[in-house]
């Protein structure tokens, strides 16, 4: 096993940890306000909010993929990505709390 | 790096495929079943999770009917096709469809905060016309469809090429697989088993990718050098025989397939509201990794000069071939058969979850309102079965889907301007909306029969927001969007 394969196996194992982390408190939160009838109300901002982040997405995945044709080191960034995509999940559960939603 | 090592691993037995499959759907199996017990009380709960589904499992759910295991299959074979600029092509209009609906799904949701299905909005919106209505249930049934059949067949080469189980066997488990544990739960189970199927997508592919990469020598130095050497075109983003030969058509058939697919307007009205717009966000930026990790298999096959006659004469199957014959563990072999199995579950569940809210809400309630919420339930759970059953007596039969692809290419696209004007323009009217998806239909299709696909798309799309907008301009009357989330109210909460 080389190196990288194991950081490789490290990172995924972390990004793993994240994920069940999340998944275990989302399914905690989902279990204890299913029944709950409350009426949420939308605080998220406005849509105009969200039109940097779609465009630094799309520019960021080009970029990505372009570089994979440059040096073949960002050949790697599609694996590297994609544990982050995984960690991520997990971190979305944590960072919305069902509690501060209600009016 | 000569193809000729390229090797079929061994153990590979259709045992090993079918234990697989079905191991896969007894774990999901028992999870539907506690969810049903406890989280699912009745048909509200059953299609819509009493819209109580937060981040974390919106954005695990909407990566997941996103990732179909054709996709995932696709993002390979379009590098190994066309090299970086097929994997640009492909990858970056894929994770734009999704963030796309964040602008109509935050208006929609403010505007029509009860709501179930798309054609339940249109029928709102255009004065309980059952033409317009019917137009769009029409056209979601035809998607899901569609959806449920190319992910049967994705899993059905994956099965067969790797472990050369007959076709017709891998697709029938596929079926009564997913929808043994689908039928239980409804959208909480498709959701909760969708966001482990992220999982399993995403952590197991990054090990596999880079172990392919290690079994290299020069690893992917050498893949770099080997097509750079071979064709250095297929290094860059800016071939535009991509953008030409697929690239803009697809964007545009992406955008509608996000935009008009009760699959993700059922997460849209799922969803905690705070959280609709970020879920869809989230969603888009984290799908973006799952392809171009798969895409380097792509380039793999590149460099080892494969050629489509090696891997069977179809293309898709490079990214199977490369991980059976380049002589992985077996243990890492069955991880990528996970991910690809995992693509697949988790999009016929979505989509079968999708066609009972438009059953019970856009067929059943509409038509028939005083059905009981009992006999609703058991309709509801019932529509996921056929919806499946369809499905794969048309794969099995060896049909020739085409005339389907083209109807659903037609429907979806003809319908994705109007909807998206309907939404945002108050001066949408009925005659516009029906009006130009009938319009563009018969002309577009005409001149994409002509003249290819790229002008035929490009002139349904144009022709249907043009239609829309004359009439618009035409009539002086505006609609109060104010009216939605009270008009016709549908009551499925038992």
């Amino acid at each position: 096993m080389s190196m990288l394969f194991i950081l490789f196996l490290a990172l995924g194992a972390l990004a793993t940890i994240l994920f069940v982390a999340g998944y275990v408190r989302g399914t905690r939160a989902a279990l204890a306000s299913y029944a709950d009838d409350t009426v949420e109300v939308d605080d998220s901002g406005d849509v105009k909010t969200y039109w940097w982040s779609i465009a630094l997405a799309v520019l960021g995945a080009a970029l990505a993929i372009g570089l994979a044709g440059v040096h073949p080191l960002f050949i790697y960034a599609g694996p590297l990505m994609v544990l982050v995509t995984a960690a991520g999940i997990g971190l979305a559960f944590f960072l919305d709390d069902p509690a501060k939603a209600r009016p | 790096m000569d193809k000729a090592q390229l090797v079929v691993s061994p153990h590979l037995t259709q045992g090993l495929g079918l234990t697989l499959m079905i191991g896969c759907g007894l774990v999901f199996l028992v999870l539907a079943y506690v969810i049903k017990t406890k989280l699912v009380r009745n048909t509200h709960d059953f299609i819509i999770s009493n819209r109580r589904i937060g981040l974390g499992f919106g954005v695990g759910a909407i990566v997941s009917v996103w990732t179909w295991a054709m996709a995932v299959m696709m993002s390979s074979a379009m590098t190994f096709q066309w090299g970086l600029s097929g994997l640009f092509w492909f990858v970056v209009p894929n994770g734009f469809a999704i963030m796309a609906v964040v602008p109509l799904a935050k208006v929609l949701r403010r505007r029509m905060p009860a709501g179930y299905t798309i054609s339940q909005f249109i029928f709102n919106r255009f004065e309980q016309s059952r033409v317009a209505s019917g137009v769009v249930t029409v056209t979601m049934i035809f998607g899901i469809l569609l959806e449920i059949l190319i992910n049967l067949k994705g899993t059905a080469v994956v099965m067969s090429t790797v472990f050369t189980i007959d076709w017709r066997l891998a697709t029938l488990l596929t079926v009564a697989v997913v929808l043994a544990y689908s039928y239980f739960g409804g959208l909480w189970t498709s959701v909760m088993t969708g966001t482990i199927n992220t999982w399993m997508i995403t952590v197991p592919s990054a090990i596999v990718v880079v172990a392919v990469l290690g079994l290299i020598d020069g690893g992917a130095t050498a893949v770099f050098d080997k097509v750079a050497a071979a064709d250095p075109s297929k290094l860059s983003v800016f071939n535009t025989d991509a953008a030409a030969g697929f690239g803009v058509t697809l964007a545009f058939g992406l955008l509608a397939a996000t935009v008009a697919d009760q699959t993700f307007w059922q997460k849209v009205w799922a969803i905690r509201p705070s959280q609709v717009g970020r879920s869809f966000l989230w969603a888009g930026v984290l799908f973006y990794p799952i392809p171009i990790c798969f895409g380097v298999l792509g380039l793999v096959g590149l460099a080892y000069g494969l050629t489509p006659a090696d891997v069977g004469g179809d293309i898709v199957a490079v990214g199977p071939y490369i991980i059976s014959h380049i002589g992985l563990p077996l243990v890492l072999i069955v991880a990528y058969v996970l991910a690809i199995l995992a693509a697949c579950y988790s999009t016929i569940d979505g989509a079968s979850s999708a066609l009972s809210s438009i059953v019970a809400v856009d067929i059943v309630k509409r038509y028939a309102p005083k059905t009981s919420e009992s006999r609703l339930f058991y309709i509801t759970k019932l529509s996921m079965l056929l919806g499946g059953i369809i499905a794969a007596v048309i794969v099995l039969s060896g049909a020739d889907f085409t005339s389907l692809v083209l109807t659903t290419y037609a429907l979806k696209t003809s319908v994705l301007m109007p909807l998206i004007l309907a939404i945002l323009w108050p001066r949408t009217n009925t005659l516009g909306f029906v009006g130009g998806i009938v319009l563009s239909i018969l002309i577009g299709m005409t001149l994409r029969a002509e003249y290819g696909e790229l002008v035929g798309t490009l002139s349904i799309v144009a022709i249907s927001a043009a239609v829309v907008v004359a009439a618009g301009l035409a009539s002086r009357r505006s609609f109060d969007m104010g009216d939605l989330g009270v008009k016709q109210a549908v009551n499925l909460e038992g």
